[in-house]
């Protein structure tokens, strides 16, 4: 048999092969997809319904009495808190706010007397502290003092006196202050700072 | 044929997704809602027994907090008579108590708007305040203005109280309504009764908690502490109770002449409503 006719021949059983996989595959696509669309249309529904109250709820249905009931239950929580307090005014209730807002500055500025007194060197106290400015409307706090008795150590300290304070629980922020190191005849090298403190 | 078979298996691929995706919506989320509901539902029953109860309380509630509010703690004029009472009374108090020593003269400077309908009139003041005697002086101007037990409570302690009443005995929120609206004052002068009141409505441990969490570490406390004795009598018997409504502008302090004595520059800011 010459190559043509072989050629020729495995053609012809491909093509009878091609047929027959069409027609099987026809009618394999056409009932599972037909079955697929019987289960969307009318079995999905009802398995994934659930039942609230007696009556069958789709997701979207479980999604909106959810959502209704909480908004229901805001609605009665504000009325009953409307008749147990005693008390209902907007401005009163803003002023409040503001009242609690503000810190306890005695625990604030115990804090950081602690801090200070935790850096001792040689059985010296080595921060002290000036003066503490509590900003009740900016929630600031600037901390002004230095740090002696360490010699030429005293930026190194008030470096990590500053660490100290960042860790305090109060605190949310603090800017560095300027490291600096000057000389009196009365306290030697010494390291003045101003801290300034964002409470939280 | 071939065509129409392969549009076939397409559709199937889509109806295929279809089903997974219902199926793992019905798993995460109508499932949890669904757990969510049943609890929302039971809460929904309690509140609505609440605020019928509540509603019956309030109707025989006798005084208007509001009024008083109205007249003495954000009047439309500042009352400067009460203002410079009302520092008088706590520096003598605080010297008598040997608290405070070296009072300065108060100033007050001119009136401004804060916001429509709120104005302020700033004062100041400085004083030698010694160690133990600086949280009074600080707590009296964190208390001036409060009027009620349930101003002395931030709104998480209010929730966490209603929360506790919700689940151990929704009944007893008549008795949270007459513990929040006695008057901050009266129940400092004399607490015992009304926390008691309060107490023989709950008996489980876990409201019982919450309350003592409460009257230790809330403003209450501080309240108690420092309206409870003398200073509450002389308030009340001067007529200086409702204090006017007083908040911090800022506060400075620094360390004494003598150990243990630090000295205080306080500028304060009293409030008026406007007409």
């Amino acid at each position: 048999m010459s190559n043509k006719q072989k050629s020729l021949t495995q053609k012809v059983k491909t093509a009878k092969v091609v047929r027959r996989i069409i027609i099987s595959t026809f009618l394999f696509t056409t009932v599972f997809t037909g079955t697929l669309l019987v289960s969307e249309i009318f079995i999905l529904p009802r398995l994934t319904r659930v039942e609230i109250e007696g009556s069958a709820n789709s997701v979207s249905d479980v999604q909106q009495y959810h959502s209704d009931l909480t908004a229901s239950l805001s609605k009665l929580e504000q009325e009953r808190n409307f008749y147990v307090l005693p008390l209902q005014n907007e401005l009163f209730s803003a002023m409040k706010e503001i009242k609690y807002g503000q810190k306890d500055y005695v625990i604030q500025k115990e804090m950081l007397g602690k801090a200070a007194d935790d850096f001792f060197m040689e059985g010296e106290r080595v921060v002290f502290l000036y003066s503490m400015h509590f900003d009740a409307q900016d929630s600031t706090l600037e901390v002004r003092g230095d740090v002696r008795n360490v010699g030429p150590r005293s930026m190194t300290i008030l470096a990590q006196f500053t660490e100290s304070v960042r860790s305090l629980p109060f605190v949310s922020s603090v800017q560095n202050p300027r490291f600096s190191r000057e000389y009196s005849e009365e306290l030697g090298a010494y390291s003045p700072f101003v801290l300034r403190i964002h409470t939280q | 044929m071939a065509l129409f078979s392969v549009a076939l298996l397409g559709v199937s691929k889509g109806l295929i997704t279809g089903h997974i995706g219902a199926v793992q919506d019905v798993q995460n989320i109508s499932v949890p809602l669904l757990a969510e509901i049943s609890d929302l539902e039971r809460r929904g029953t309690v509140l609505t027994e609440q605020v019928e109860l509540a509603e019956l309380q309030s109707a025989i509630r006798v005084g208007s907090h509001e009024e008083r509010m109205h007249v003495y703690v954000l009047p439309t004029e500042f009352d400067l008579d009460r203002i410079i009472a009302l520092f008088d009374v706590m520096s003598l108090a605080m010297e008598g108590k040997d608290y405070a020593t070296d009072v300065s003269p108060i100033e007050m400077r001119e009136e401004y708007k804060v916001r429509e309908g709120l104005y302020a009139l700033p004062v100041s003041v400085s004083l030698s305040v010694r160690d133990d005697g600086l949280s009074e002086l600080l707590n009296l101007f964190r208390i001036a203005g409060l009027i009620t037990v349930s101003d002395a409570l931030n709104s998480e302690e209010l929730d966490l109280l209603f929360a506790r009443t919700e689940e151990e005995n929704p009944a007893g929120v008549v008795a949270l309504e007459k513990f929040l609206s006695t008057d901050l004052l009266e129940y400092a002068l004399e607490p015992k009764p009304v926390d008691s009141r309060l107490q023989r409505s709950f008996s489980g441990p876990a409201f019982m908690a919450v309350l003592n969490e409460i009257l230790n570490d809330s403003l209450l406390n501080d309240s108690r502490k420092l309206l409870g004795g003398h200073f509450g009598q002389v308030l009340k018997q001067q007529g200086l109770w409702p204090m006017p409504f007083i908040v911090f502008d800022d506060i400075t302090m620094a360390p004494g002449g003598t150990d243990g004595w630090n000295r205080i520059d306080l500028h304060l800011l009293v409030h008026r409503r406007g007409e």
